[in-house]
C-alpha cells in the first residue's frame, strides 16, 4: 500500500467534488436564495483542501498497487459524499446523518432522500443534489469502462466483452484517451435530456435538474410527485426516452462514436435489455388494463412504459403510485430493480449481461443432470466467455443476494416491521431507492434511526460498486500485506 | 508409400526418403522405387538424390514444417513442381499468393479437409457409402452395399430399374472389380458404383439401397481435425451433432468451436456412456481419431449396440480388408485420399479429376481433346476396353448418360469408370 | 428411456405404501375409530397394483437391468416422490380430511418431503390413525432420502456424481461398505435406533406412548408434523423440548458419521468440517436469537426463558423440522428473519434434512473468500481443501450454480405465489421459503401457529411442486422440464 498515492488521488477527488460544487455556488448568486455562504465555504474549503493535500503529497514514485486503487475507489465516494453533505449541514437543512445518507446517496444515484418536500428547499441546493447524482454517474462510468478493464477489476470482461482488447495497451494514453471521449459522451446525453425537457415543456430549472438525474440514473425530483408532478405526457416520453439511453453500456456509445455500428446492433446485452423493457411493458400493460378498470389501455400503456424503464434503469421517477397496481405488476417490476440496467452504465442492481448468464448457466447445469460429460462452454450469443467468467458471475450472484440478506438483518435489527427492511436493503442495494410499501418515501428514510441510516449508505456504495470493490476492503488479507 | 506405389506403375521414376530405417527396408521390399533414408527436407540430401533432373517433388510427411522446407528447398535447386501436405490453415491460404510465390508450393494438399468434405457427401446421401462429384459436381457416383433385402439383389443389371439418366457403371465384388455388362447379376454384398445426375443421385441410390433414411442425428468419435471440422460441415447441414474428445482441453475449444453442437468429455468409449448418449438412436457413428485401433474398436461398439451407420478412420492399409468384417460401412482412408490428390495433380492435362478406389480401379474425369480416337464414332466402335466404361458425359452443361450409339464430341467432359490394368488403355484412347 | 424400469421402480414404491398403510389400519382398528376403510381401500388397491406390475416388469434377463440411463433414474425419482404424495394422501381423501384431491396430495407431499406444513387447521379433531398416518408418512420419506442420496445416489453408476447434486455430498467414503445394499441396511439400521431411542427418551420425558411414535415419526425425518395444533408448545415441558432439541438436532447430522462412529469406533469422525460448522451455526443462531430476545426483551426479564424458547426454535428452523413452542412470528423482526436465513442453510447433507445444506454453504462461502482474495493478487493459487479433500473448481462453480438455481426458483415461485392479493408479500415469500427448504411454517399468514389454508388451490399446487423441488434439490426435478430431456 501507498498511502501517499492514495492521499494524492483521495486531494483530486475532493477538490473534484468541491469543483463541481461552485456551480451551484454561482447559481445561488444569480437567484439569490441566501445559500450562497453554505455552498461557497465547502466548495472552496474542499476544492483548496484537495488541491493542498494533492500537491503535499505529490510523489516521484508513482507506482500504484491494487490495494490503493481499491482503496481510492472506496475511500474517494466516502470523501465525496461527506464533502457532498457540508451544504445540506450547514444550511441548517438536516443533521450530520441525514446530511451524509442523502450526499451518499446521491453519489451513488441511488435516488433515496430524506427530503420531504424538496419544493421548500433553496432551489441551489436542490441543483446540488441533482449535480450529485451526475457526477457520481459520470464517475461510475469511468471507473468501470475505462478504468476497470485496464486493472482487472471486478469481473471486467463484461464491459469490455466488445471492447477491443484493452490488455496490453499502456495505461495513460490510452486511458486519458478514452476517459476524455466517455465524458464527451456523457456531456452530450446530459445536453440531449436537457433539450428535450425543455423542448417538452418543462421550465429551465426542471429541465436542467431532471436532466441531471435521470442521465446518471438517479431519480432526484425537484418536486414532491416526481415526473408525476408534471402530468405532461411528452415530458414524461422525454424523460423515458432519456432514462433508456442511459441504461445502456457505455462502452457502447464508445464504439458507436468510433463508427462500429454493428458492434453495438450486434450486442446481446443490448437487445435483452430492449426486450426486457419491451415484455415488461407489455405484461404490466395488459395487466393494468386488466385489474384495472379505472385505467383505459392508453393510460395502462403510458404508465407501464414510464415505471418499467424507470425502475429497470434505478431511477425511480415516477408517474403513477405503482404501490397500488397488482401484485403480477409488482413482481415484475421488483425483478426489473433486481436486473438493473446494463453493465456498465449508471445503474444498479445485478445488470443485464450477468442475468443472461446465470439463466444461461442454470439451463446448463440442468442440461449436465441428463448429458453429464457434455462441455457446454457459457456463450454470449457467438462469443464463447472465459470459465472465469461463470465463477465470477455466480460467485457475484451469491455475494449479492448474501449481502441483500444481511443487510436486511442489519437493519430489521432495528425493530423495522419485516418487509421495510428488506425493501430498504434492496432499494439501496439496487441502487434504486425505492420499493414496495412505505419504502421509497421521504417519510419512511428519514424515521429511520441514524444507525440504520448509516448502514443503508454502506450498501449505497456496496451496490455502487458492484460488492467486491467494498467487500475486498473488508478482508484482512487485504491489510496483511 | 500407396502414393509411390501408385506413380511407379504409371510409369514415373520415383524416389522415396524416409527417415524412418525399417520403413525404407521395407518400401524398398515393396516398391519398384529408390528409397534413401535420410532427412526430406535436408538440401545435401535433395541435390545428391537429384533434384536437378526431377520433375516432381511431392512432400508428404507428418509435419507441416519439413514438407513446406522441402518444397523451398527444392524449388531453389530446380524441381519443376512441387506438392505439399499442408495441415495447418495458418500456414496456406490458397487466395494467397504468397505460399504459391515465395514457399514454392504448386499444389496443397488437405488431407483433413478432404476426408471430412468425403464424409459429409456420404451422409447426406444415405445408402451410399462414398459419394464423389465430377464435372463441377454435376455429376456424383455414390458407392451402394447391396443388402441381401434390396431390390436389385440377385438380378443381371438390365433388370435393374434405375430412374432415367442413371447408371451401374462398376461392380466391386469381393475386392474385385467388375464393369459390368447388362447380364452381370449382382449379388448381396456387392458394391455398386451409380452415376447420375447429382440432383437425382439420391433417388438412384434409393433403387437399389435399402437404408434409406435422412441422416439426422451423428456421433463423432474424436474431435481432432478430422472430428471437429466434419462436425462443423454437419452442422452446417442442420444435423444434429454430438462429439466425443477424451482430451478435455481439446473438447473446451470443440466445444467453443460448435455451435448447436454437443461436445462430451470422456476418456474412452464405454458401454454406459454411449447407451447414455443414446447412440443407439443415433444415425450414424463416425470414428475419427487419429487412432485406426481405437476407431475400429469404437466403431464396433456401437454397431453391436445399434448404431445404423458407422464410418471409420482407417490409415493403415493393412486394416483396410478387415473393416467390412469389423462391422464399419463406410471406411475413408486419408491415404488415399492424399494419393488420389497427388494422382489428381500429376495427370493434370487432359485429365480433370481422378478417384482411386481401394479395389484398385479408377474413376476418371476426361476431357475429350478435339481429335483423338474416341472422338467423333459412336462408342461401341472405338473399341474401348472391355474393363472400362463411360458412365456420363457433361456436354454444354448438360449430363448424358451414354449409349452405345454416342458420339463423343470435343469439349465433352467424360467420366470414364476403369478397373486399373485397363487404365493406360483409357488415356491413351483419350489422348490427342 | 426405459419404462420397464420406471414402472419397475414405481410399483416397488407402491408396494411399499401399500404395505406401510397396514400399519395406521390396524392402529384404526385397535383405537375402533372407524377410520380403517380409508386405509383399506388404498392399501388393498396399491398392493395389488403394485404387485401386478412389479412382476409384469420382471426383468426379461439379466441384462436387461444392467443399463440404467440418467435419464431413467431422474425420472423415476421424481415419479416415485409425485405418486408417494398423490396415493399417500388418498387416505385423507376418502376420510373427508380434505376435500379436494390438491389439498391431499399437498399434505402428502409435504409428509414424503418431510417438509411439515399442513392445510389442517383443527389438528385435534382428526382421528387418531389419519394422524398417526400423516406422521409417517414423514418417517417413510426420511427413509427414502437417505437411502436415496447416501446410499444409492453415489453408486448409481455412470455420472451419478453430478445426478441428484450429489457431488458434493461431503462425504468422504462414498461407499462406506462396499455393497450398496449394505450401506443402505446400515443406514436403516441408524434410522431405525435413532428412532427407538426417541421414543424411550420422549416417555421418560413423559409423553404418553401414542404421541411419542407420532413425535419421533417426525423427528427423525425433520418433518414437524405433530398431532397438536400448538405442536410441541402444547406440552409445556422442558424435558419434552430438551428431548426433542437433541434429537432434532442428530437427526441432521449425516447418518454416515453415525455408521462411521460406529465402525471405526473413533471419535475423530466428529471432526468433520461439515459437522464442526453445523454446530458451529446451530450455537451461533441459538444464541443470537437469544441475545434479540433479550434485548428486545419478548419475553421479559426472564432469560432462561428466552433461551428456552430461541433453542428449540432455532434448532427446529436449522434442521428444517418445523416443530414450534413459541410462536416466532410475534417475535422482533431482526429475530424472525434471522429464522429466515437459517432456513436456506439447513442441515448437513446426508441427512433428512433440507436447504442448501451445510457444506454447500462452506463451500461457497470459501470459494468467496478465494475470489476476493485473488482480486488482490491476482495470481494467487487457492485450492479449496474440506479436510483432506480439495474441491475441485468445476465442483465449486457446480455448488455456485446450484445456490443460483435455488435462488432463481425462490424468485419465480415467490412471484408466482403472490400473484394472490390476500396474501402479504412476507407470507408469499416465507410460504416458498419454507416449502422449498422443506421447513414448514413461514411467517405471517402461512405462520408457525397457522396453517397453509390462507393460500389458494392454485398457490398450494405451485407450493407442493416447490416441496419437491427442495427435497430433490432443484435439479434434479428442474431437468424433467427441460426440453432436452423429453428429446432423444
Amino acid at each position: 500500500m501507498h498511502p501517499k498515492v492514495i492521499a494524492s488521488a483521495l486531494g483530486i477527488v475532493i477538490a473534484a467534488g468541491g469543483g463541481v460544487m461552485l456551480i451551484p455556488t454561482v447559481y445561488s448568486l444569480f437567484v439569490a436564495d441566501g445559500t450562497t455562504a453554505t455552498l461557497a465555504f465547502p466548495a472552496l474549503g474542499a476544492g483548496l483542501g484537495g488541491l493542498i493535500l494533492f500537491f503535499s503529497t505529490r510523489a516521484r514514485d508513482t507506482h500504484v498497487a491494487i490495494q490503493d486503487v481499491f482503496l481510492i475507489v472506496v475511500l474517494g465516494w466516502c470523501a465525496v459524499a461527506a464533502v457532498g453533505s457540508l451544504p445540506y449541514l450547514l444550511s441548517g437543512l438536516m443533521s450530520p446523518v441525514n446530511a451524509f445518507f442523502e450526499a451518499m446517496a446521491g453519489f451513488t444515484t441511488t435516488g433515496a432522500s430524506t427530503i420531504i418536500t424538496p419544493e421548500e428547499v433553496a432551489p441551489s441546493l436542490l441543483l446540488w443534489r441533482s449535480l450529485c447524482q451526475w457526477t457520481g454517474g459520470i464517475g461510475i462510468v469511468l471507473l468501470f469502462v475505462a478504468i476497470g478493464p485496464l486493472i482487472g477489476f471486478g469481473a471486467s470482461q463484461l464491459y469490455s466483452a466488445e471492447v477491443a482488447n484493452p490488455v496490453a495497451e499502456r495505461l495513460t494514453p490510452r486511458i486519458r484517451d478514452t476517459a476524455k471521449t466517455l465524458a464527451y459522451i456523457y456531456l452530450a446525453l446530459t445536453a440531449a435530456g436537457i433539450i428535450a425537457l425543455f423542448a417538452a415543456g418543462m421550465g429551465i430549472f426542471d429541465a436542467v435538474n431532471h436532466a441531471l438525474t435521470a442521465v446518471s440514473t438517479g431519480g432526484y425530483s425537484t418536486r414532491s410527485g416526481s415526473i408525476a408532478a408534471f402530468d405532461s405526457w411528452p415530458i414524461e416520453l422525454a424523460v423515458t426516452v432519456t432514462m433508456l439511453f442511459s441504461g445502456v453500456n457505455y462502452a457502447l456509445y464508445f464504439q458507436a462514436a468510433r463508427g462500429r455500428l454493428g458492434m453495438v446492433s450486434g450486442n446481446p446485452e443490448l437487445r435483452v435489455y430492449l426486450g426486457i423493457v419491451a415484455v415488461g411493458t407489455t405484461i404490466m400493460t395488459v395487466s393494468l388494463y386488466a385489474f384495472d378498470y379505472q385505467k383505459s389501455l392508453v393510460t395502462s400503456f403510458r404508465e407501464a412504459l414510464f415505471q418499467s424503464v424507470s425502475l429497470l434503469t434505478g431511477t425511480a421517477f415516477s408517474t403513477a403510485d405503482w404501490n397500488s397496481w397488482d401484485p403480477l405488476s409488482h413482481g415484475l417490476l421488483l425483478t426489473m430493480m433486481a436486473i438493473g440496467g446494463c453493465a456498465g452504465s449508471t445503474c444498479g442492481g445485478i445488470k443485464v449481461v450477468r442475468a443472461i448468464l446465470l439463466a444461461a448457466n442454470v439451463r446448463q447445469q440442468v442440461f449436465h443432470m441428463i448429458h453429464p460429460q457434455a462441455i457446454t462452454p457459457l456463450r454470449l450469443r457467438d462469443k464463447v466467455m472465459p470459465e472465469s467468467l461463470r465463477a465470477s458471475v455466480l460467485g457475484f450472484f451469491f455475494v449479492y443476494v448474501a449481502t441483500l440478506l444481511a443487510g436486511t438483518l442489519l437493519v430489521a435489527l432495528h425493530g423495522v416491521p419485516i418487509g421495510d427492511p428488506l425493501g430498504a436493503t434492496f432499494a439501496c442495494l439496487n441502487i434504486t431507492g425505492t420499493f414496495l410499501g412505505p419504502v421509497g418515501e421521504a417519510q419512511f428514510y428519514a424515521g429511520l434511526p441514524a444507525t440504520a441510516k448509516l448502514t443503508l449508505t454502506v450498501f449505497m456504495l456496496l451496490g455502487r460498486l458492484e460488492l467486491f470493490t467494498v467487500l475486498v476492503v473488508l478482508t484482512p488479507s487485504f491489510w496483511r500485506s | 508409400m500407396n502414393t509411390a506405389q501408385m506413380l511407379s506403375r504409371e510409369g514415373h521414376d520415383v524416389i522415396v526418403v524416409d527417415q524412418d530405417e525399417r520403413l525404407v527396408s521395407r518400401a524398398s521390399e515393396q516398391l519398384d522405387a529408390l528409397v534413401m533414408q535420410g532427412n526430406g527436407a535436408s538440401p545435401k540430401l535433395l541435390s545428391e538424390v537429384g533434384t536437378r533432373k526431377a520433375d516432381l517433388l511431392i512432400a508428404v510427411t507428418n509435419s507441416d514444417e519439413v514438407n513446406i522446407t522441402a518444397c523451398l528447398v527444392a524449388k531453389a535447386q530446380g524441381v519443376k513442381r512441387t506438392v505439399a501436405r499442408i495441415r495447418n490453415p495458418d500456414y496456406y491460404d490458397s487466395k494467397e499468393a504468397f505460399a504459391r510465390d515465395v514457399l514454392g508450393i504448386d499444389f496443397v494438399i488437405h488431407t483433413e479437409r478432404a476426408a471430412a468434405e468425403e464424409i459429409r457427401d456420404a451422409l447426406r446421401v444415405p445408402g451410399a457409402i462414398t459419394v464423389e462429384g465430377f464435372a463441377e459436381d454435376a455429376i456424383e457416383v455414390a458407392e451402394v452395399v447391396l443388402k441381401e433385402e434390396s431390390p436389385a439383389a440377385g438380378k443381371p443389371v438390365k433388370d435393374v430399374e434405375l430412374p432415367k439418366g442413371s447408371l451401374v457403371i462398376g461392380v466391386v465384388r469381393n475386392g474385385e472389380t467388375i464393369v459390368p455388362s447388362g447380364d452381370t447379376s449382382l449379388k448381396a454384398g456387392d458394391h455398386l458404383f451409380l452415376i447420375g445426375e447429382s440432383k437425382r443421385i439420391q433417388e438412384v441410390v434409393g433403387a437399389v439401397a435399402v437404408d434409406t433414411e435422412k441422416v439426422r442425428e451423428v456421433m463423432i468419435f474424436g474431435g481432432g481435425s478430422i472430428g471437429l471440422r466434419l462436425a462443423l460441415l454437419l452442422e452446417a447441414e442442420g444435423i444434429s451433432v454430438k462429439v466425443v474428445e477424451k482430451d478435455e482441453a481439446r473438447a473446451q475449444y470443440a466445444a467453443a468451436k460448435l455451435r448447436k453442437g454437443l461436445v462430451l468429455h470422456d476418456e474412452g468409449v464405454s458401454r454406459d456412456f454411449l447407451l447414455q448418449e443414446r447412440v443407439d438412436k443415433t444415425d450414424a457413428f463416425i470414428a475419427a481419431t487419429g487412432d485406426d485401433r481405437a476407431n475400429l474398436l469404437a466403431v464396433m461398439y456401437a454397431k453391436q449396440l445399434g448404431a445404423k451407420n458407422t464410418v471409420s478412420i482407417v490409415s493403415r492399409a493393412e486394416f483396410a480388408p478387415l473393416s467390412e468384417a469389423l462391422g464399419v460401412d463406410i471406411v475413408i482412408s486419408p491415404r488415399l485420399i492424399t494419393a488420389s490428390a497427388i494422382l489428381r495433380f500429376v495427370r493434370k492435362g487432359e485429365i480433370v479429376a481422378v478417384t482411386l478406389l481401394e479395389s484398385g480401379a479408377e474413376m476418371i474425369e476426361l476431357r475429350v481433346p478435339e481429335s483423338c480416337r474416341v472422338s467423333g464414332r459412336p462408342l461401341s466402335k472405338v473399341g474401348f476396353p472391355r474393363d472400362a466404361i463411360v458412365g456420363a458425359i457433361l456436354r454444354e452443361g448438360e449430363v448424358v448418360i451414354p449409349t452405345g450409339d454416342e458420339i463423343l464430341r470435343g469439349g465433352d467432359d467424360a467420366v470414364v469408370f476403369a478397373v486399373d490394368s485397363a487404365v493406360g488403355e483409357v488415356e491413351r484412347l483419350f489422348a490427342s | 428411456m426405459n419404462p420397464r424400469i420406471i414402472a419397475r421402480i414405481n410399483a416397488g414404491v407402491m408396494l411399499a405404501i401399500g404395505t406401510s398403510l397396514l400399519v395406521p389400519l390396524a392402529l384404526s382398528l385397535a383405537y375402533d375409530d372407524g377410520s380403517w376403510p380409508s386405509f383399506l381401500l388404498p392399501s388393498a388397491a396399491m398392493m395389488a397394483v403394485g404387485a401386478f406390475v412389479f412382476r409384469a416388469t420382471k426383468p426379461t434377463s439379466r441384462r436387461a437391468l444392467e443399463f440404467v440411463s440418467n435419464r431413467d433414474v431422474l425420472f423415476s425419482v421424481t415419479l416415485a416422490w409425485v405418486l408417494s404424495a398423490v396415493l399417500g394422501g388418498s387416505p385423507f381423501l376418502l376420510e373427508g380430511t380434505f376435500a379436494n384431491p390438491i389439498d391431499s396430495t399437498f399434505e402428502a407431499m409435504s409428509g414424503f418431503t418431510t417438509t411439515g406444513a399442513t392445510l389442517l387447521s383443527n389438528i385435534e379433531a382428526q382421528t387418531p390413525s389419519i394422524l398417526f398416518w400423516r406422521s409417517m408418512t414423514q418417517w417413510l420419506g426420511g427413509i427414502g432420502i437417505v437411502v436415496l442420496f447416501v446410499a444409492v445416489a453415489p453408486v448409481l453408476g455412470f455420472g451419478a456424481a453430478r445426478l441428484l447434486s450429489a457431488e458434493v455430498s461431503g462425504i468422504d467414503q462414498t461407499r462406506l461398505t462396499p455393497r450398496i445394499a449394505d450401506t443402505a441396511k446400515a443406514l436403516l439400521v441408524v434410522y431405525l435406533v435413532l428412532s427407538a431411542a426417541e421414543v424411550v427418551a420422549l416417555l421418560a420425558a413423559g409423553m404418553g406412548p401414542y404421541d411419542a411414535v407420532v413425535h419421533t415419526f417426525t423427528t427423525i425425518a425433520t418433518g414437524g408434523f405433530s398431532d397438536r395444533t400448538a405442536s410441541i408448545g402444547y406440552y409445556h415441558s422442558v424435558a419434552i423440548e430438551v428431548v426433542l432439541i437433541v434429537f432434532m438436532a442428530l437427526s441432521a447430522v449425516s447418518f454416515a458419521i453415525y455408521y462411521l462412529l460406529y465402525t471405526q469406533r473413533s471419535l475423530r469422525v466428529l471432526l468433520d468440517q461439515e459437522l464442526l460448522a453445523y454446530v458451529g451455526i446451530l450455537v451461533a443462531g441459538v444464541l443470537f436469537v437469544w441475545g434479540i430476545l433479550i434485548i428486545e426483551g419478548s419475553y421479559g426479564d426472564s432469560w432462561g426463558q428466552a433461551f428456552r424458547y430461541s433453542a428449540f426454535d432455532v434448532t427446529s428452523v436449522i434442521t428444517t423440522t418445523g416443530f414450534v413452542t413459541a410462536d416466532y412470528d410475534k417475535w422482533d423482526t431482526g429475530a424472525k428473519f434471522a429464522v429466515l436465513l437459517l432456513m436456506f442453510i439447513g442441515g448437513c447433507a446426508g441427512s433428512t434434512a433440507g436447504g442448501m445444506k451445510v457444506i454447500r454453504i462452506i463451500i461457497v462461502f470459501r470459494t468467496i473468500l478465494a475470489d476476493l482474495m485473488r482480486s488482490i493478487h491476482p495470481r494467487a493459487v487457492t485450492p479449496l481443501k474440506l479436510g483432506d479433500r480439495v474441491i475441485p473448481e468445476s465442483a465449486r462453480v457446480a455448488v455456485l450454480g446450484l445456490f443460483a438455481a435455488w435462488i432463481l426458483t425462490f424468485i419465480v415461485a415467490s412471484l408466482v405465489v403472490a400473484v394472490q392479493p390476500q396474501l402479504s408479500l412476507i407470507s408469499s415469500l416465507s410460504a416458498v421459503a419454507a416449502t422449498l427448504n422443506v421447513v414448514g411454517p413461514g411467517l405471517d399468514q402461512v405462520g408457525a401457529t397457522e396453517s397453509f389454508g390462507a393460500v389458494d388451490h392454485f398457490g398450494r399446487v405451485i407450493l407442493t411442486l416447490c416441496m419437491l423441488l427442495g427435497r430433490l434439490e432443484i435439479l434434479t426435478a428442474l431437468a424433467l422440464f427441460s426440453p432436452s430431456f423429453w428429446k432423444d
